[in-house]
This record gives structure tokens, sequence and C-alpha cells, in this order.
């Protein structure tokens, strides 16, 4: 059971299940949900920084992608499946993952979902079990996000799992990310450090490694 | 006079010269007695992510380091000198650079100087040269300096002349600079062209030049 590995293979909370998302999905089933006109994709991705594929090789540079950063060991990327009694249980419902800077010591979240499942609080419980996997087992300082100025959504749940574990917003800095497809954009960050998750951490977490 | 280069080789400001950092113009031992020799290098580059050179070798790649900058349009790096009438006029006072990052359009100014020639106001009097260039000749959306958690003058500097042209603070990115054993929190400002372009000021006095400008001494 204990996996002395880096990262593990997958993790369980309360309600969802996150699986390495190289081995848990094919090129094509991914491409199936973040194709153009897939069903809801232009709402998942309207606030990102990324845009709906347009053929298979995209989908399969992002998963080489995942596959690379896990053996370098500068990224995970787990599939979000919803566990038994949640809607969607047992199917592929998205993806969350952390980029990780060694050098600034700090974990990057980022994560999209189907949209049936928005407003359940999954964010925050992700968030939760990544915060975990970053300072007690990667031993890194800090945990950051950010987003888009104008997604609302994504403000209201990040805001909402950084005030909980004691973080902060930084601000908003210009023109300091990149939309892959429409060149340089805005970004609202934050952060949590590793004192604020010991001062904050939840004490009933159900958070499994594997 | 035509210029092929993104970056001037010389701009002249009111009060001072910036010339490129390259072997041919900017004496590496002229150099060195501020990056290595000067007595007040500790507290020159204690907020900088610069180590102070123990030998003029390192001085010599930094020199060729902006060169390959250059090269790769990734920047420029230019000496400061005080112009005719300042204390110290000829000497290099120090040195300041323009990083681009084109996928974002951004500028990144940066900074350093001897403490000798603190407090007279060359760091906003450079910034408004380097904003010339980079909005109006680089055409680059954003220009953003910073400064680490602590350094109360860079803190001073940047206010008053992002404040000036009507630019933002936006925040501190925490662990953002790797410096050894540290890692430093990062204070973030940022002028857009926007800003630039309603509150440059009027009467500004900049001048990019070949690096052929005669010499006031």
């Amino acid at each position: 059971m204990s996996d002395r590995d880096l990262f593990p293979e997958t993790i369980e909370t309360d309600r969802l299940r996150l699986e390495r998302l190289d081995e848990a999905i094919t090129v094509l089933e991914q491409y199936d949900h973040v194709k153009v006109g897939a069903p809801h994709v232009d709402g998942v991705t309207e606030h990102m920084t990324w845009s709906p594929h347009e053929t298979p090789n995209e989908t399969k540079e992002f998963l080489d992608g995942v596959t690379e950063g896990w053996e370098n060991g500068d990224r995970v990327e787990y599939a979000i499946v919803p566990r038994e009694d949640e809607p969607l249980a047992g199917e592929y419902a998205g993806s969350a993952g952390m980029g990780i800077d060694w050098d600034r010591r700090t974990g990057t979240l980022g994560m999209w979902l189907r949209k049936p499942l928005w407003g359940r609080g999954y964010s925050g419980e992700r968030a939760a079990a990544f915060l975990r996997l970053a300072f007690d087992r990667l031993d890194l300082d800090v945990v950051g996000v950010t987003h888009l100025p104008d997604n609302e959504k994504s403000r209201r749940a990040i805001e909402k799992y950084v005030d909980r574990f004691g973080g902060r917003r930084e601000g908003r800095f210009r023109n300091f990310d990149t939309h892959l497809d429409e060149g340089p954009v805005d970004s609202v960050r934050y952060t949590i450090s590793r004192d604020e998750w010991a001062a904050n951490r939840p004490e009933d977490s159900a958070v499994r490694f594997e | 006079m035509t210029d092929h280069d993104l970056f001037p080789a010389a701009i002249e400001t009111e009060r001072l010269r910036l010339r490129q950092l390259d072997r041919g113009t900017v004496g590496t031992l002229d150099l060195y007695e501020i990056t290595g020799r000067s007595e007040t290098i500790e507290e020159e580059t204690r907020y900088l992510t610069m180590e102070p050179h123990d030998t003029p070798e390192e001085t010599r790649d930094m020199i060729a380091g902006a060169e390959d900058q250059r090269e790769n349009a990734d920047g420029a790096v230019y000496a400061v000198y005080p112009r005719e009438g300042e204390s110290g006029a000829g000497e290099i006072a120090g040195t300041t650079s323009l990083t681009c990052l084109w996928d974002r359009r951004e500028a990144r100014p940066g900074i350093m100087l001897r403490k000798r020639f603190w407090g007279r106001g060359y760091s906003g009097e450079r910034a408004m040269a380097l904003m010339k260039l980079a909005f109006d000749r680089l055409d680059l959306e954003i220009f953003s300096p910073a400064h680490f958690d602590g350094n109360e003058n860079s803190r001073r500097a940047i206010e008053k002349y992002v404040g000036r042209v009507g630019g933002q603070y936006e925040g501190v990115l925490r662990n953002w600079v790797p410096d050894g054993d540290e890692i430093h929190d990062l204070h973030r400002y940022s002028v857009s062209r926007a800003e630039w372009g309603a509150n440059r000021p009027a009467d500004l006095a900049v001048e990019f030049g070949d690096g052929e400008v005669a010499n006031d001494e």
C-alpha cells in the first residue's frame, strides 16, 4: 500500500477518486471530452488559458506532457472520478493537477470539471488533498493558484478554500500568463504557505494516497 | 544614422548617459570597480540576486552574457554614467537592464546603483527612458518593475515613478526569487502602455543613439 514514489498513483477524498491521468484515460477518450463541440466544452474553457482541442494530436501532446511531467517530477495530473452516490459516479469528470517549481518550492494548482458537477464544492475538496500532498509529502513551502480576472466561478471557489486554509490573495498581475491561443492575459493569484496550512489544516481529513 | 538593433547602443537623459554593455565600449576593469571592488558592494547588492564579483573574469562573463542577451533579443544591459555637471560625471554609477518577455509583451527593468549615487532620482530618470524604449520603440504592453521584500529604497523609488505615470502596485508574489539558500518574496508593479500614453512627461528629454555620441569629458 505505502508507495514510496514521489507522487501517489491515486488519491481518495470523501467524494472523489483521483487517478493518474495518463494511465486512467486514452487519448481518444480524453479527446471526446475536450474537442471542439464536446458537450459543455465551451463553458468549461471559457475562462481558462486553453481552448477546445481541434485535433486528437493536440490531446496526445497534452497527455505526453502529463507523462513527461510525472517522469521529471515537476507535474502531476489526475483524472477526477466521483465516488459512489455522487453524480456521474465512476465516470471521467475532469482533471486536477499541480505543477511543481522546486526552485521556488511552490506547487501551482489547476483543475477543470464537467459542468454537471459544478457548484458541489469539489474544487475545495481536491485542494485540501493537494495541500496535503504538497506540504506533508513533497515538503513544499507554498501552494499557489491563479484564475483569469473574469472567472467569477473560480474566484468564488478559490476564495473559499484559500480563506479556509489561512492563505491570501496576492493581487492581480498584468500580462502574467499566456493563453495558448490568445496571447498575454492578466492573472489573479493566491497562495497558501506551509505555516498557514499547519495552522488551519482540517483534522477530520479523509484523504488517502496510494 | 541607421540603427538595425532593437536596443539602442546609447540612451541619453537629462542627467544620465546609458551605454550598452559591450566589450568594445565598457572596460571590464572599469565595471569590475563597481561589481567587485566597491567598498559598499554588500549594501548595494543586498536586495539583488547579483553576488559581488570575486574576480574580473566574472565581470567579463557578465558583459559577454549581456552581448548574448542582446543578440537573442531577450533584452539589454546598460552601464549608467552621470553626465557633465553631475558629481561623479563620467564614472560608472551602476548598471541597468531591460528584459523582454515577448510572449507576455512585457518589459522588466532592473538596476544596480553605487551607494554614493543613491538619492539623486537616477532610478526614476532611467526608468522613464526605459519605458520610452519599451513602449515607443519595442511596442510592448507592460513595464513591470519589482523589488524584494524589505528593500525600502527601491520601494520608494519605484512607487514614485510608477505613481507619476499612472501605474499600479500589483501585489507580493511569495517565494518568487530563489537566491542561494533563500527564496525572496517579490513586490511587483506595472505600467501599461495606455497609462504611459496618458501620463508620460510632456518634457521628457530622452535620446536614443547608435553609440557614437560624443563623450562630454
